[in-house]
C-alpha cells in the first residue's frame, strides 16, 4: 500500500482553500510578512483563523482556551515567519505551529472542558416511595439527549493524550488524510495510523454505551 | 503495511484493497462486527462534534495585531541582538583569542635546547662511517643527549673532549 493510497487526495481543508486558488496569494502575503508588513499577516489571519480555531477547539474543548491558543499560535507564526521557506504550504506550516502550541499547552495544563461531564447536568429524580436509587448509568432503552451525548464525547476526548486528540480531531472532524496529518505532526504515516488505532479503541471503550444506545 | 495497528486502521477507513480486506477478515472474523461498531461511533462523533465558529473575529485580529505591535520587530531585534547577547559572545570570543595569542607569544614552549643540536644530528648521520651505527639526538631541559646505537666501541684515537 503506497502513500498515495494511504493519503488519498488532499483533503478539502488543505487543497480546496489553499493549494489551488490561494497558493500564490499566500506566498505573496508571506513574502510581505517577511518584510515586516503586519497588514499582510492580518490578511493571513483573517483567512485561516476560523479553521485554526476550530481545530484547536476540537482538541481543548474550551472556547476561551482555544481563543488564547490561537492567538499564541498566530503570534508564534508571525515571529518565525522569516524561517518559512515555502517547502510546505503555508497552511500546513501554520497548522503545525498551532498543533504544537496546543499539544504543549495540553501537556502543561489540564484544560477543563466547557461542558465537562457533570452528573448535575442530568439530575436523577428519585420517586418519593422508591426503595432503590436509580443507577446513574443511562438505561439502554432511553434515548440520550443530544447535549448529554456531546458532553460524553467531549469528556472522552479529554481523556485522550494530546497526540491522540490531535489525530482524532484532524481525521474525524477536520477530515484530513493520513499524509496531511503526518506532515502537520512531523511524524510518519505509520505513526499516525497507530495513534488513530489506539485513540479509536479508547473512544470505543469510553463511549460504548453512547453509540450502542442511539 | 506492516503492523496490525496500521492494517486495522486502514481497514476501518476502507483503504485496504478488496483482496487485502478479505484476507484480513479471514484472519480475524470479528473484524466485520468491529468495523460496523466503529462506523456507529464515527457517525456519532461527526454528528456531535460540529466545528465551533470563532466569534468576535475583528476583535481576534485587533488583539493579535496589538500583540504584534507590542512585540519587538525582527529588524529591531536583530539590531538589539548584535548589540545584546551576541555582542557579549563576540567580546568573549575576542578575549579568548587574545589570551591564546598572548600564550603563544609570551610563554616559552617547543624545543628549548641548543639550536645547534639538530645540526649535530645531521653531521653525525652523514659522518658516521659504520652503516650499522645510527645516531640520534634528544634535547631534554637544556641537555643534549647524543645516542649512538650499534656502536661496539669508541675508537681509541677518538677525542671525546672535543
Amino acid at each position: 500500500m503506497g502513500l498515495n493510497e494511504l493519503g488519498g487526495h488532499p483533503s478539502k481543508h488543505l487543497a480546496g482553500d489553499y493549494r489551488t486558488e490561494a497558493e500564490p496569494d499566500d506566498f505573496d502575503l508571506v513574502k510581505r510578512c517577511q518584510k515586516g508588513e503586519a497588514v499582510a499577516f492580518d490578511e493571513l489571519v483573517t483567512k485561516y483563523r476560523s479553521k485554526v480555531f476550530s481545530m484547536i477547539y476540537g482538541m481543548v474543548q474550551n472556547e476561551q482556551d482555544a481563543w488564547d491558543l490561537a492567538q499564541d499560535g498566530f503570534l508564534k507564526a508571525w515571529r518565525s515567519i522569516h524561517r518559512f521557506k515555502g517547502q510546505s504550504s503555508f497552511y500546513t506550516w501554520l497548522y503545525r505551529i498551532m498543533t504544537n502550541v496546543t499539544i504543549d499547552a495540553l501537556r502543561r495544563k489540564n484544560f477543563r472542558s466547557d461542558t465537562e461531564f457533570d452528573d448535575r447536568v442530568a439530575p436523577i429524580e428519585v420517586e418519593p416511595g422508591s426503595r432503590t436509587t436509580p443507577s446513574s448509568v443511562p438505561l439502554p432503552d432511553l434515548t440520550m439527549e443530544r447535549a448529554e451525548v456531546r458532553q460524553r464525547i467531549e469528556s472522552a476526548i479529554n481523556k485522550l493524550s494530546p497526540e491522540h486528540r490531535a489525530v482524532i480531531v484532524m481525521k474525524e472532524i477536520q477530515e484530513l488524510q493520513y499524509n496531511e496529518i503526518a506532515e502537520i505532526l512531523g511524524c510518519s504515516i505509520g505513526t499516525v495510523m497507530s495513534r488513530l488505532f489506539y485513540a479509536r479503541k479508547k473512544l470505543q471503550t469510553l463511549l460504548k454505551d453512547v453509540y450502542e444506545n442511539l | 503495511m506492516k503492523t496490525f495497528e496500521e492494517r486495522y486502521t486502514a481497514y476501518l477507513d476502507g483503504l485496504l484493497s478488496e483482496s487485502e480486506a478479505a484476507i484480513f477478515e479471514q484472519e480475524r472474523p470479528a473484524l466485520v462486527a468491529q468495523k460496523a461498531e466503529w462506523a456507529k461511533l464515527q457517525r456519532v462523533l461527526r454528528e456531535n462534534l460540529v466545528s465551533v465558529e470563532l466569534t468576535n473575529t475583528d476583535f481576534f485580529n485587533s488583539q493579535l495585531l496589538q500583540q504584534i505591535s507590542n512585540a519587538p520587530s525582527r529588524s529591531r531585534s536583530l539590531v538589539a541582538g548584535w548589540l545584546g547577547i551576541p555582542w557579549l559572545a563576540w567580546g568573549g570570543l575576542g578575549a579568548v583569542t587574545a589570551g591564546i595569542a598572548l600564550f603563544i607569544t609570551l610563554i616559552p614552549h617547543g624545543d628549548l635546547s641548543d639550536p645547534g643540536s639538530g645540526y649535530v644530528a645531521q653531521v653525525l648521520k652523514t659522518t658516521t662511517i659504520d652503516p650499522n651505527v645510527s645516531a640520534t639526538v634528544e634535547s631534554r631541559k637544556g641537555i643534549t643527549i647524543i645516542k649512538l646505537e650499534g656502536l661496539e666501541k669508541v675508537p681509541a684515537d677518538e677525542d671525546l673532549t672535543r
